[in-house]
């Protein structure tokens, strides 16, 4: 049990440096743990090889999401990553990721590049997981 | 005891009919299962969305769930728009009340107040032609929506929308205020009115069961932007705010838990047979008169059973619709302003003909309470990029609901058969499919909504259509007719084949227009009350 939590503890902490670049709390890291619990996100056997990429090669994470992006999105590491990204809205220490606020015109540059790396990645990604052999949903 | 009236549901219809009936003093049973929400209420602070959302540490326990229930994952479907501390709404469905299709997943209620819990309080008049497809009287429904107006307090505007939501009402309230990214909208919809009127599209303010002065002990609304969470202030209407009044009065008694199953007439009255959901015993009571308004499904398998015939299929219809998220280029980047409301801002009809007969509404919302991990999910990206783009364009968001109207046809129809499973021993089963013509007809329509907003530089990502049953507006199954037939309404609202038994609710409506018809359904059911009353 004690392993189960540290390995859940460990999975917000990667989860939440990829979604806002930097580790989470410790509320943050509990509540994600029991969201886990009581939804039991199981893994299958695709999901579970991803994942270990994931975990071993953490800069593989935004790859291979990109990837079940397109071919599974209801994948179940999909499902984990969205579960941290309720809990991180629902987190007043993090709602500033969130909230919508004024932006100036040189963020817009910003977005339109982070809009053409996801697409980029996306593409990487789809061809990743096509090499790996991985069938879509 | 025999009760003089027995009304069946505690939702938008069953309220108004014991209203009506309490107020001419009759003595009045209600009969509802009266699913309450124990868990959330009193959960959620008194404070705007964004105070919460920057100060509140225990907010993921309405906005995701204890249960953290508010995370769906998988398709749209229905009943995931609804949050937490709303879902209660559909507690005990598929226990008491199943329900079998491929085709239509309708959402039922049987909580305290019924499917009034999540309206989006849309009150729309049907206009003459309408009314006179879907079947109540044209005359005593001027009368009764100016009834409902006053007993349940409506916010409207006189705008070029007026002619097609608000007829000819006269008793509302000062209009809500628009927000900032549905204002922009309305400002170019007004610099391109005279192109988009020729076309047949009328924009405007919706009217809504919201105050916007205090009525009684119900405050003006706040503009917290929790109206998805929380009725706090009562500024929204929710027709439990009614039952809790008439349960006030001495000739007024409340009865929870129960079941409505069957009835069958006797000499001068009616037995009502009823499941007890606490205690599961069965109980008969009787009374002089029957208003039935537990919903269409409800309501039809009331009555299924009760004539106890072989095979028989009742009609159905339901607004299909579909949703569109749109970008409103003006607001990229823009901010949003803290008090806002979560409901529709604008609705825009369309009327290509001008003859008020066949209008199909679009309401237009603004995204922010319901959270950014919902839509993010949405999005065929990675999550981490998502979330910063979505954060960017969510001020720019506008999600127009758009519904269609719909009349009866042999592909939409449901059936109560046999089933030993189920606690009833029955269980509903459902068709709904559209034509077709009607297909083509409605994919034209959608298109030249999303090409009038686009005129106004709000451009549509994607349709979603979350099924059909998803509108939560039904009707048909019992249509009105003048003539004697087996299944259908007397124009007075009684069921043919019956002396004292009434339908209260949306049962009698065989025609469907697209605007929401929760306000027809209660002026409707004050009529029938009404007449009730007279008999």
């Amino acid at each position: 049990m004690r392993q189960a939590t540290r390995s859940l503890s460990d999975e917000a902490d990667l989860i939440a440096r990829y979604l806002i670049g930097k580790s989470p709390n410790d509320r943050v890291k509990r509540r994600y743990e029991d969201a886990m619990h009581t939804l039991h996100g199981d893994l299958d056997a695709v999901d579970r090889r991803l994942w270990k990429v994931v975990t071993c090669c953490p800069f593989t994470f935004r790859i291979i999401d990109s990837g079940l992006a397109v071919l599974r999105p209801a994948s179940s590491i999909r499902r984990k990553v969205h579960v941290m990204l309720a809990v991180l809205e629902a987190s007043p220490e993090y709602c500033e990721y969130f909230l919508p606020k004024a932006f100036g015109p040189l963020y817009a540059v910003n977005i339109v590049l982070t809009g053409a790396r996801a697409v980029f990645v996306g593409i990487i990604g789809y061809a990743a997981l096509k090499l790996m052999g991985i069938k879509g949903q | 005891m025999i009760h003089d009236y027995i009304v069946v549901g505690s939702g938008p219809s069953g309220a108004q009919a014991a209203q009506t009936l309490v107020n001419d003093g009759a003595r009045v049973a209600m009969l509802d299962v009266g699913v309450k929400d124990d868990l959330y209420r009193g959960m959620v602070p008194d404070a705007d969305f964004t105070s919460i959302r920057e100060q509140d540490p225990d907010q993921y326990r309405y906005l995701l769930g204890t249960a953290f229930e508010g995370i769906s994952w998988g398709g749209v479907k229905v009943g995931a728009q609804l949050t937490p501390p709303r879902k209660f709404m559909m507690h005990g469905i598929d226990r008491w009340i199943p329900l079998e299709s491929s085709t239509f997943s309708p959402m039922e209620s049987l909580a305290y107040g019924g499917l009034g819990n999540g309206w989006g309080l849309g009150c729309f008049v049907f206009s003459g032609p309408e009314l006179e497809k879907a079947g109540p009287d044209h005359g005593k429904m001027k009368t009764a929506y100016e009834v409902i107006s006053r007993r349940i307090g409506i916010a409207a505007a006189r705008d070029d929308a007026a002619s097609y939501g608000l007829g000819g009402l006269d008793c509302f309230q000062e209009a809500l205020k628009i927000d900032t990214n549905c204002h922009a909208l309305y400002e170019a919809y007004r610099a391109k009115r005279g192109t988009l009127n020729q076309q047949g599209f009328f924009m405007g303010q919706p009217p809504m069961a919201i105050l916007t002065q205090d009525q009684g002990e119900r405050k003006q609304v706040a503009y917290k932007d929790m109206d998805f969470y929380s009725d706090q202030d009562m500024s929204a209407y929710r027709p439990w705010m009614t039952v809790d009044g008439l349960k006030k009065h001495s000739c007024f008694s409340y009865h929870e838990n129960c079941l409505v199953v069957r009835f069958e007439e006797k000499e001068g009255h009616v037995e009502v047979s009823v499941n007890r959901t606490d205690t599961h015993g069965k109980e008969v009571l009787r009374c002089k008169r029957l208003l039935l308004a537990s919903g269409v499904l409800g309501t039809a398998r009331i009555v299924l059973r009760s004539f106890q015939e072989g095979k028989v299929r009742l009609p159905l219809i339901c607004n299909h619709y579909c949703y569109v998220p749109c970008l409103h280029l003006r607001m990229l980047g823009k901010p949003v302003e803290r008090l806002r409301t979560s409901l529709a801002q604008l609705v825009l009809f369309h009327d290509e003909e001008r003859t008020h007969a066949d209008v199909a509404v679009a309401s237009l919302f603004s995204y922010r309470s319901l959270l950014l991990f919902r839509l993010i999910k949405e999005a065929p990206l990675n999550f981490s990029d998502g979330r910063k783009i979505m954060q960017y364009l969510q001020s720019s968001f506008i999600i127009a609901g758009i519904h269609h109207p719909d009349a009866a046809s042999a592909d939409k129809s449901i059936e109560l058969r046999e089933d030993l499973s189920t606690i009833t021993h029955d269980k509903l089963h459902a068709h709904y499919a559209l034509s077709e013509e009607e297909v083509k007809g409605t994919r034209q329509r959608e298109h030249k909504y999303i090409s009038a907003l686009r005129t106004l530089k709000c451009f549509a990502i994607k349709r979603v259509y979350p099924g059909f049953g998803s509108s939560i507006h039904y009707g048909g199954t019992l249509p009105y007719s003048r003539q004697d037939k087996p299944f259908t309404l007397a124009p007075n609202g009684r069921l043919h084949g019956t002396k004292y038994v009434y339908v209260a609710d949306g049962s009698g409506f065989g025609y469907l227009p697209a605007k929401g018809p929760t306000f027809s359904l209660m002026a409707n059911a004050h009529i029938v009350a009404q007449n009730a009353l007279s008999s």
